[in-house]
C-alpha cells in the first residue's frame, strides 16, 4: 500500500518537475500570450504630455509576430502605414509618397512620437537580449552578454500566466520606463491585453496609452505582410 | 702671431663695447634657439599625437580605402607586407546610451598589437583596456556626452548588427581626437559589426621616429599592386598646414633678427677700426697685406659676435631645457584643443632641444664676418698709407 | 641742445642711417604684423559674428536641456529698431537615410537670408531655393554616396512635427571640421519646421546694422530692451553665446603687445650700442664741452636728445612706411603662403581674403615703444657721460 502511494507521489512529483516551466519558459509563453493570436483591430494611442494630449486611431493586422499598422485618425496623419517583419521596418507616408526601410537603427525610436518604440510594438527583445530567473514568483531579466540594449534589468510581473506588468531599469539601478497591461479578454484559446499604457518614469507626466477598440480573430491575409501593401492597403 | 690671437686681443682690448654688442648677439640667439625649439617642439607633438594616438606611424591600405574609407574597401583577407603590422577597422557606428545617441567612428583594434604599436592603451584613466572581445574603451569626453560609466553597457550599431559592449576604461590621452570621440573594440566585435566578411580596413606599421616617410616609401616600393603606405605626416589633418605655415612665417623673421644682430656687431666693428686705422697702416707699411688686415678685421667681428652667440647658447639652451621639461604651454594648448577638438593638438607642447640650433644660431657669425668684410673691411682695403702714417 | 645733437647725428651718417635704419625697420615691422595680425583676428570673430549674429534669443537654460520639445519655441514678434533683422532658426538631429545607408545627423533649418549668408560655404551645387532641397556636408554626402541631384530622406521621430521628410540635394558644402560636416544637412526653415516642429524655432538670430565688430552698447542696450518681454527666454549677445571666442578677446593685446615688444628689445639694444658708440668716439669733445661749462646733467639731456631725435624720425620713416603698406592691406590682401596651406586655414575659420586694422591704439604702442626705448637706451650711454672727468676726458685716446 505504501509503496504504491509513495511511487504514485514519485511519479506526481516527478511530472511536477518536467511539466514545471523554466523561468524562459515562463516568459515565452507570457509573452506568446502578450501578442495575442492572428487578427485584425483597431487600436487608439492616447499620447499624453504636460499640457497637451494626442490620440490616433490605428487599423492592425498581425499573426502575431508580424503586424500592418495603418493610421486612421486624426486626418492630418491618416494614411501612414508601418510593416514590421520580425528585424525588418518599412513605413510609409502619404506626404512623403513612398515606402522606406528603416534601418535597423531606427527601430529605438518612438514611434508616432509617443513612449513606445517600435520595439516595443513589435520585437521579441525580451526572449533574445535578455537572460531569465525567477525571484519571489518575478521574472528578474538580466542582459546577456553582448546584448545591444540600453536597460541593466528587466522585471515582469506575472499574474497568473499573464504578464501584468513589466518594469525597466537602466544600469545605475533607476526604475525608467514601466509598462502596465491589464484588461486581457480571452479570444479564440488565447488572450490580448486590451489596454497597454507606458509611463517614463524619468520625466513628469509622460504616459502612453493604448486601447483596443474592435478585434475580430483570424488569420490574415499573407499579401498584408508585403511592404508594396503599405501604400494600397490590405 | 696669428691672424685669430691678434684678432682676439683686439676684441678683448675693448671689454665695454664687446660686452655691449654680445647683449644684441645674446638676445638674438636666445630667440632663435627658442623659435626653432618651440617649432620643432610643435612639429614633434604633431607627429606623436598622429603617430602613436590618432593614427600610426605607418599605415597601409588600399587605394580604394584611401579614397573612400568605407569597410567595403577594407580587407577580406590580412595580406602579409613582409613588415609587422597590427590590423584595424575603422567604421562609422551609432553608439546608443540609455540617455543619449550619437554618431561617431569605431575603431575596431588587436588590443595586443595596440599596445606594442600605439599609446592608446597605456593612457586608461579609469577602467582598463580592452582584452577581449564584448568590451569597448571610450575617450573620457565622448563618454561624459554620452553619460555611460566605467562597467556600463553601450550599444554600438550598424545597418547590419547592433551590440552591446561593457565600457571598461576611459581615456585620457591630452589628444584631443581621442579623448573628444574616440571607441576603440575588439576587431572581432568590429568585423561582426561591419558584417560582409571585412577583417580589417587599414593596417598600422611601426617605424622609428623620424623615419616614418622613409619607411612608407620602402614599402611602397614592395607591395602588390593597389595597396598603398603613407608616413604620418600624410596622414595629418589640416593642422598640419598651420605647422608648416608657422615655419615658412617664422624662420624668414629670424634670418632678419640675426641680420640686425649682424649690423650691431658689424657697428662697433666699424668705430674700432676707424679709432685704430694708424695702426693697420703701420701694419701694411710693415709688409701685411690689405687683404689679410681685412681678414682680420672680419674675424674681430665674427668673434666679438662669438662671445655673444656662446652666452647665448648657454642661456638659449637652458631656457629651452626648461620648457622641454616644463609644460609651461599648457594653459595654450587646452584652449586651442577646445577650440579645435578634432584637430590633433595635444594638451601639452615641451619644446625640442637639438644640438644644430647651434649651428643655425652660429649663422650671425657668419652674417658678422661677411658684413665687417664689406664695409669695415673696405676701409682698411682702401687705406692710404702716406696720409695716416704722416700721424694725421 | 637740440641743433647740437642733429649736428651730433650728422657727423657719422653711416651709422646713423643704420641705426636709424633698424629702428625705422622694426616700426615698420611692427606696424604691418599688427595689421595683418589684426586682420586675421577680425576675420575669425566677423565669421563668429556671421554665424550667430549680434543677438541670439533662445530658451531659458538651454544648455541643459536635451529634447526637442524643451529647446523649440513659437517666435514671438519682436520690437527692433530701425534697419534690425530677425531670423529664426532651426535645429534637431535624426537619421538622414539614402537607399541602405544611413547616418546620425543634425537638421539645420535656415530662412533665405540665412541660407545666402552660407554661400561662401558651398562647394558645389547651389542653395536651395524651394521646398525640399538640401544641403548636405561634403563628407556627409561622400559617407552615403550621394551626389548632387540625388534623393535622401529625413528621419526624425519623436518630435511634433511628420518626422519623416523627402529632400533633393542641391548642393554639398565645406566646413570647418570634417566631423561636423559629416553630420550637417541645411534645409528651408519651412521644411525642417514640418519634419521637427512646426511653427517652432530653436533660436532667433538678430542682426543689427551699422554695428561695429567689437561695439557693446548698442547690443547691450537691446538686449536689455527685449529680455523683459520675453519670460521663458534667454537673450545673450554673440559673445555670451560663444564663451571660449570671448575668452580670447582680452588675450589679444597682450600678446600683440608681447610680440611687438620683442621686437622693439632687439631694437633697443642696436640702439644703446650705437649710443655708447657715438659716446666713444666724442669722449675729447665731451670733455672739452664739460670743461667749457655744460654742466653733467646738460651733457646727459644731450645724449637724451640724440637718442630721441634719431629714434623720432626713424621711427616716423618706418610708420610713414608702414602705413602706406597697411592702406594697401586695408583693400585685402592673402597670408604670403602656400595656395594649400591657405585653402586649410579655412577650415580652421580663417577665410582666404584678410583685411588690414590699425587703430589709434597700435600706433600709439608702437610710438610708446619706440619713445621708451629710446629713453631706456639712452640711460646707461647718458649716465656715463655725465661721469665723464673733463681733463681726463680730453686727453682720452682710444
Amino acid at each position: 500500500m505504501t509503496v504504491k502511494r509513495t511511487l504514485a507521489f514519485l511519479i506526481l512529483a516527478l511530472m511536477a518537475l518536467v511539466l514545471a516551466q523554466s523561468p524562459l519558459d515562463k516568459l515565452k509563453a507570457a509573452l506568446d500570450r502578450l501578442r495575442g493570436p492572428a487578427h485584425q483591430g483597431v487600436y487608439v494611442l492616447t499620447v499624453e504630455r504636460p499640457g497637451s494630449t494626442k490620440t490616433y486611431r490605428i487599423k492592425v493586422y498581425t499573426d502575431g509576430n508580424r503586424a500592418h499598422l495603418r493610421v486612421l485618425e486624426p486626418r492630418s496623419e491618416a494614411g501612414q502605414a508601418f510593416l514590421s517583419l520580425g528585424q525588418d521596418l518599412y513605413l510609409y507616408d502619404p506626404r512623403l509618397d513612398r515606402t522606406l526601410r528603416l534601418p535597423p537603427t531606427g527601430r529605438t525610436e518612438r514611434f508616432l512620437g509617443s513612449d513606445l518604440t517600435y520595439q516595443d510594438l513589435m520585437g521579441r527583445d525580451l526572449e533574445e537580449l535578455f537572460q531569465v530567473a525567477e525571484a519571489q514568483g518575478v521574472l528578474v531579466l538580466t542582459p546577456k552578454p553582448g546584448a545591444a540594449t540600453p536597460y541593466g534589468r528587466v522585471e515582469v510581473y506575472l499574474k497568473g500566466d499573464l504578464i501584468e506588468r513589466i518594469l525597466y531599469y537602466d544600469q545605475r539601478g533607476q526604475a525608467v520606463r514601466e509598462l502596465w497591461l491589464e484588461g486581457y479578454q480571452r479570444l479564440d484559446g488565447a488572450y490580448l491585453p486590451r489596454v497597454m499604457e507606458l509611463r517614463d518614469l524619468l520625466k513628469e507626466g509622460y504616459r502612453t496609452r493604448v486601447e483596443i477598440q474592435e478585434v475580430r480573430v483570424g488569420p490574415i491575409p499573407e499579401r498584408c505582410f508585403n511592404p508594396l501593401a503599405l501604400e494600397r492597403g490590405c | 702671431m696669428t691672424l685669430l690671437s691678434l684678432a682676439w686681443r683686439n676684441v678683448l682690448r675693448q671689454r665695454r663695447r664687446t660686452a655691449l654688442l654680445s647683449l644684441v648677439v645674446v638676445y638674438v640667439t636666445v630667440a632663435v634657439l627658442f623659435m626653432l625649439g618651440f617649432l620643432d617642439g610643435y612639429g614633434e607633438s604633431l607627429v606623436e599625437a598622429y603617430a602613436r594616438y590618432v593614427e600610426a606611424p605607418v599605415v597601409v591600405a588600399k587605394e580604394a580605402w584611401w579614397e573612400d574609407p568605407d569597410p567595403t574597401n577594407g580587407f577580406t583577407e590580412l595580406p602579409s607586407l613582409g613588415v609587422p603590422y597590427t590590423p584595424r577597422l575603422s567604421l562609422y557606428v551609432l553608439l546608443r546610451s540609455p540617455y543619449r545617441t550619437e554618431g561617431g567612428v569605431a575603431l575596431g583594434v588587436d588590443p595586443e598589437g595596440e599596445r606594442r604599436l600605439s599609446r592608446v592603451s597605456v593612457k586608461v584613466a579609469e577602467g582598463r583596456w580592452l582584452e577581449g572581445k564584448g568590451e569597448v574603451v571610450l575617450g573620457y569626453r565622448l563618454a561624459e556626452r554620452l553619460d555611460v560609466r566605467v562597467g556600463e553597457r553601450l550599444v554600438l550599431e550598424t545597418g547590419k548588427a547592433a551590440l552591446g559592449l561593457r565600457v571598461v576604461g576611459l581615456l585620457r590621452t591630452g589628444v584631443s581626437n581621442v579623448d573628444f570621440a574616440g571607441v576603440y573594440l575588439h576587431l572581432e566585435d568590429a568585423e561582426r559589426l561591419a558584417g560582409t566578411g571585412v577583417r580589417a580596413t587599414h593596417l598600422a606599421v611601426e617605424a622609428g621616429r623620424g623615419r616614418e616617410e622613409a619607411t612608407a616609401q620602402a614599402l611602397n616600393a614592395t607591395l602588390p599592386p593597389g595597396l598603398k603606405a603613407k608616413g604620418v605626416w600624410e596622414l595629418m589633418g589640416p593642422i598640419r598646414a598651420d605647422y608648416e605655415g608657422s615655419r615658412l612665417f617664422y624662420l624668414p623673421l629670424l634670418g632678419l633678427f640675426m641680420l640686425l644682430a649682424a649690423t650691431a656687431v658689424v657697428s662697433t666693428t666699424y668705430v674700432s677700426v676707424r679709432e685704430r686705422l694708424r695702426e693697420f697702416a703701420v701694419a701694411e707699411s710693415l709688409g701685411l697685406t690689405p687683404g689679410r688686415l681685412a681678414l682680420q678685421v672680419a674675424l674681430e667681428a665674427a668673434l666679438a659676435s662669438g662671445v655673444g652667440l656662446v652666452l647665448g647658447l648657454l642661456l638659449g639652451y637652458a631656457l629651452l631645457y626648461y620648457t622641454a621639461t616644463h609644460d609651461v604651454f599648457g594653459p595654450l594648448m587646452r584652449m586651442s584643443v577646445e577650440f579645435f577638438p578634432e584637430s590633433g593638438l595635444s594638451e601639452h607642447l615641451y619644446t625640442a632641444v637639438r644640438p644644430v640650433y647651434a649651428l643655425y644660431a652660429s649663422l650671425v657669425v657668419v652674417l658678422s664676418g661677411l658684413l665687417a668684410l664689406l664695409f669695415p673691411g673696405r676701409l682698411v682695403l682702401r687705406l692710404e698709407l702716406a696720409r695716416y702714417l704722416k700721424g694725421e | 641742445m637740440l641743433r647740437l645733437a642733429w649736428r651730433n647725428l650728422l657727423r657719422t651718417p653711416g651709422r646713423s642711417l643704420t641705426t636709424g635704419g633698424v629702428v625705422a625697420l622694426v616700426v615698420f615691422l611692427s606696424l604691418v604684423f599688427l595689421s595683418v595680425y589684426a586682420g586675421a583676428f577680425d576675420a575669425f570673430f566677423q565669421c563668429v559674428l556671421d554665424r550667430t549674429g549680434h543677438l541670439v534669443v533662445r530658451v531659458e537654460g538651454y544648455e541643459a536641456k536635451q529634447d526637442l520639445e524643451s529647446l523649440t519655441f513659437v517666435p514671438p514678434s519682436l520690437s527692433l529698431p530701425q534697419g534690425a533683422r530677425v531670423e529664426g532658426v532651426l535645429e534637431g538631429g535624426g537619421l538622414l537615410l539614402a537607399g541602405e545607408r544611413s547616418r546620425a545627423v543634425a537638421f539645420t533649418g535656415f530662412t533665405p537670408e540665412g541660407f545666402a549668408r552660407q554661400r561662401g560655404l558651398l562647394k558645389e551645387g547651389r542653395l536651395p531655393e524651394a521646398s525640399g532641397e538640401a544641403l548636405l556636408g561634403e563628407a556627409l554626402a561622400k559617407a552615403l554616396k550621394v551626389r548632387l541631384g540625388d534623393e535622401v530622406v529625413a528621419y526624425a521621430p519623436g518630435g511634433l512635427g511628420l518626422g519623416v521628410y523627402a529632400f533633393r540635394v542641391v548642393g554639398l558644402v565645406d566646413l570647418p571640421e570634417t566631423h561636423l560636416e559629416a553630420r550637417t544637412v541645411l534645409v528651408p526653415l519651412a521644411d525642417a519646421q514640418a519634419l521637427l516642429a512646426p511653427g517652432r524655432v530653436s533660436r532667433l538670430e538678430i542682426r543689427l546694422s551699422g554695428v561695429g565688430l567689437y561695439e557693446k552698447e548698442p547690443l547691450e542696450a537691446l538686449k536689455a530692451a527685449l529680455q523683459p518681454h520675453l519670460p521663458g527666454l534667454r537673450v545673450e549677445t554673440w559673445l555670451e553665446a560663444n564663451p571660449l571666442y570671448a575668452a580670447l578677446l582680452p588675450l589679444y593685446d597682450t600678446v600683440m603687445g608681447i610680440y611687438v615688444g620683442i621686437f622693439f628689445v632687439l631694437a633697443g639694444l642696436v640702439l644703446l650700442n650705437a649710443l655708447y658708440l657715438s659716446l666713444v668716439e666724442r669722449v675729447r669733445e665731451f670733455g672739452l664741452l664739460a670743461a667749457l661749462g655744460l654742466t653733467g646733467w646738460r651733457l646727459v639731456a644731450l645724449v637724451f636728445w640724440e637718442s630721441l631725435l634719431l629714434v623720432g624720425v626713424s621711427a616716423l620713416v618706418g610708420m610713414g612706411a608702414g602705413l602706406l603698406l597697411h592702406l594697401e592691406l586695408v583693400d585685402g590682401f592673402r597670408l604670403p603662403l602656400p595656395a594649400w596651406i591657405l585653402e586649410q586655414y579655412k577650415e580652421f575659420g580663417l577665410p582666404e581674403v584678410l583685411y588690414g586694422r590699425l587703430g589709434v591704439k597700435e600706433v600709439l604702442l608702437t610710438l610708446g615703444y619706440a619713445v621708451g626705448v629710446a629713453l631706456l637706451a639712452a640711460l646707461w650711454p647718458g649716465w656715463l657721460a655725465s661721469r665723464l672727468e673733463p681733463v681726463e676726458a680730453m686727453r682720452y685716446v682710444p
